[in-house]
């Protein structure tokens, strides 16, 4: 691999100069902190881009608690059999592997796939569509929406504001301001942005920790090669759109799902511009393993199944992204080639991220 | 009483003391650039572009004497698409200039560099300008992608990824005469991509440059990018 350097960095530095601006800034308006809050503190590997924690929601220990408490809260639901964790679930970085689209309460059914839960702090929208930009917002779609927890807010709330456990937890976070939907907002924000997954075997192998097997390192040369047989240049053009370290270029794209016949809109929903329409946020392939079913509707169950798409499934339509569309159809990668495409992808699970959720799991399921 | 009346006028303009932002219109042939449309070149070939994205760094000012101010340190990201479209220059000194130089891409140094040194919404953040290329290190200077309208059912694409050292675009353009900077536009005419000192069909080289050693291709979309810019003074 490239590098050997080990490099991380504490957030806490950053973090205190949060807190330094939120006394400062807050004092006046909105302090929305306790009087003796404990910074959070994790590692960030040198070898991300610098994420983009906001500025007025620095993370603390008590907030990440709160936030946690409400993620695998099923009370969040009308019904009290939905948590947020039931689409997303620690054994399965935080997706969910079980069903194509998870069912909510009553066991309605919506039409997209449960996304992944992490590295969110370089996120640059949320959901298949990106309709929204920022967490703390975004976590009262699936509350509020009918097919997932189906909770009104002002109904949560009255229930949070009266529960002494949330009380106290509220307390801690945010000191003595009133338990409002915007503190719960950001509390499930503060936990959201602490899931970081950043160490996997190919995380290790670039600082030098672990090599590669042969076949491996045969995926990732594909993975990150052009496909232009015209000029003897028959890679499987993954880095277009999962290129950098985060495995995703945050954008949206029409991967050729459909032949401009899908019912599913994806971003054109949101933006209402023609040229997006199928198009649909490109996910990260990290924990790619651990997150089946694959796509925005789940249609593929298995990783060969996607490497299938990809070597001579893609549909053309008039959106369809460039980047696949030169393709013209087909690839045709040998079947040693798709097994090694398969290998490196596997080399992007993070063992350590998903004991790390799973522990959360048990630990907020304890009375 | 004077200070009351003028300290408004004075705060404003000592806060954007050096700033300059400096628009890039990008223009096709006679008309506006507009992307997922039909756009005809001087040939009569059709085009449909769907992303043009590219990096701005290095940018000097020259005075009529020859001495020059370079703007250290300041990159862009343009994507027209995006409505990204303008140069906001810092630490602008004043002065009458008469040339404006800068290159398409980023030097060899700054190439090499780790990107995830990069803060969020740096123009060299890999997630905020979609132009670090991974695989070989490096950055895409300049992405055009799009495709030439369907000829009997079939759409054929091109996408041209400009990167590599050698191929920094330096460009100089005149600026206008007796205008401030601040009142000046620069105009990207994006159809000379094709149509410059090279000749090119958008189809050319089977549609395809990554740039790779031996490539003939993006050294001629070189050329011709750095004959595609000008400077106007801004209509009022």
């Amino acid at each position: 691999m490239h590098r050997n350097r080990k490099h991380l960095y504490l957030w806490a530095g950053a973090a205190i100069l949060g807190l330094a601006w939120a006394g400062i800034v807050g004092a006046v308006s909105n302090p929305q902190l306790p009087a003796s809050p404990t910074l959070y503190r994790m590692t960030i590997s040198a070898l991300f881009p610098p994420p983009s924690f906001p500025q007025d929601n620095p993370l603390t220990e008590e907030g990440v608690a709160l936030g946690k408490k409400l993620f695998f809260d099923k009370g969040l639901s009308s019904d009290g059999t939905v948590s947020c964790a039931t689409c997303h679930r620690g054994n399965d970085a935080f997706a969910d592997s079980l069903h194509a689209i998870t069912p909510g309460v009553a066991g309605e059914v919506g039409r997209r796939n449960a996304m992944p839960l992490f590295n969110l702090a370089w996120r640059r929208g949320f959901f298949w569509d990106g309709r929204t930009t920022v967490i703390r917002e975004q976590v009262f779609h699936p509350i509020t929406d009918p097919k997932e927890m189906n909770q009104p807010v002002d109904g949560l709330m009255n229930r949070i504001a009266k529960d002494p456990g949330y009380k106290k937890a509220f307390a801690a976070a945010f000191g003595t301001k009133p338990i409002t939907s915007a503190t719960l907002g950001l509390a499930l924000e503060q936990f959201l942005l602490v899931q970081i997954s950043q160490d996997s075997k190919f995380d290790r192998a670039r600082r030098g920790e672990t090599t590669f097997t042969q076949q491996e390192e045969r995926g990732l040369e594909l993975f990150f090669t052009e496909y232009d047989p015209g000029r003897g240049i028959r890679g499987a053009d993954c880095f277009h759109c999962h290129g950098n370290t985060l495995f995703t270029t945050e954008r949206f794209a029409n991967n050729g799902l459909d032949a401009g016949d899908g019912k599913d809109l994806g971003r054109f929903e949101v933006t209402g511009r023609e040229y997006e329409k199928w198009c649909f946020k490109i996910p990260s392939l990290r924990n790619v393993e651990l997150t089946p079913p694959y796509m925005h509707d789940g249609r593929f169950r298995t990783l060969e199944e996607v490497i299938e798409h990809y070597d001579h499934g893609v549909k053309e339509s008039r959106t369809l992204d460039p980047n696949l569309a030169k393709h013209q159809g087909a690839i045709n990668l040998s079947p040693e080639d798709k097994q090694a495409l398969i290998a490196f992808l596997k080399t992007l699970t993070d063992e350590a991220f998903v004991k790390r959720a799973k522990e959360q799991e048990s630990q907020a399921q304890k009375p | 009483m004077w200070f009351m009346v003028l300290a408004p006028w004075l705060l404003a303009n000592i806060a954007s003391a050096g700033e300059v932002a400096l628009p890039v219109r990008h223009s096709f042939g006679l008309q506006q650039l507009r992307f997922h449309e039909p756009l005809v070149l001087t040939t009569g070939s059709l085009v449909e572009l769907s992303r043009l994205e590219y990096l701005i760094s290095n940018v000097r000012l020259v005075r009529a004497d020859g001495s020059s101010v370079t703007l250290v340190d300041q990159y862009f990201h343009l994507n027209p698409l995006e409505e990204k479209s303008s140069l906001n220059l810092e630490k602008v000194p004043d002065g009458t200039w008469h040339e404006l130089v800068f290159d398409v891409g980023v030097s060899k140094e700054t190439n090499h560099l780790d990107p995830a040194r990069w803060p969020a919404n740096h123009a060299l953040n890999p997630l905020e300008c979609n132009l670090h290329w991974s695989w070989q290190g490096g950055y895409v200077f300049m992405a055009i992608e799009g495709s030439v309208p369907p000829d009997k059912g079939v759409r054929q694409t091109f996408l041209y990824h400009v990167g590599t050292d050698s191929n920094l675009a330096n460009i100089c353009v005149g600026l206008p005469a007796d205008t401030p900077l601040a009142q000046t536009e620069i105009i990207f005419h994006v159809d000379r991509i094709w149509n410059g000192p090279s000749k090119l069909s958008p189809l050319e080289g089977g549609g395809l440059t990554h740039s790779a050693a031996g490539d003939t291709l993006a050294p001629r979309i070189v050329r011709n990018v750095q004959r595609s810019f000008e400077a106007r003074k801004r209509a009022p």
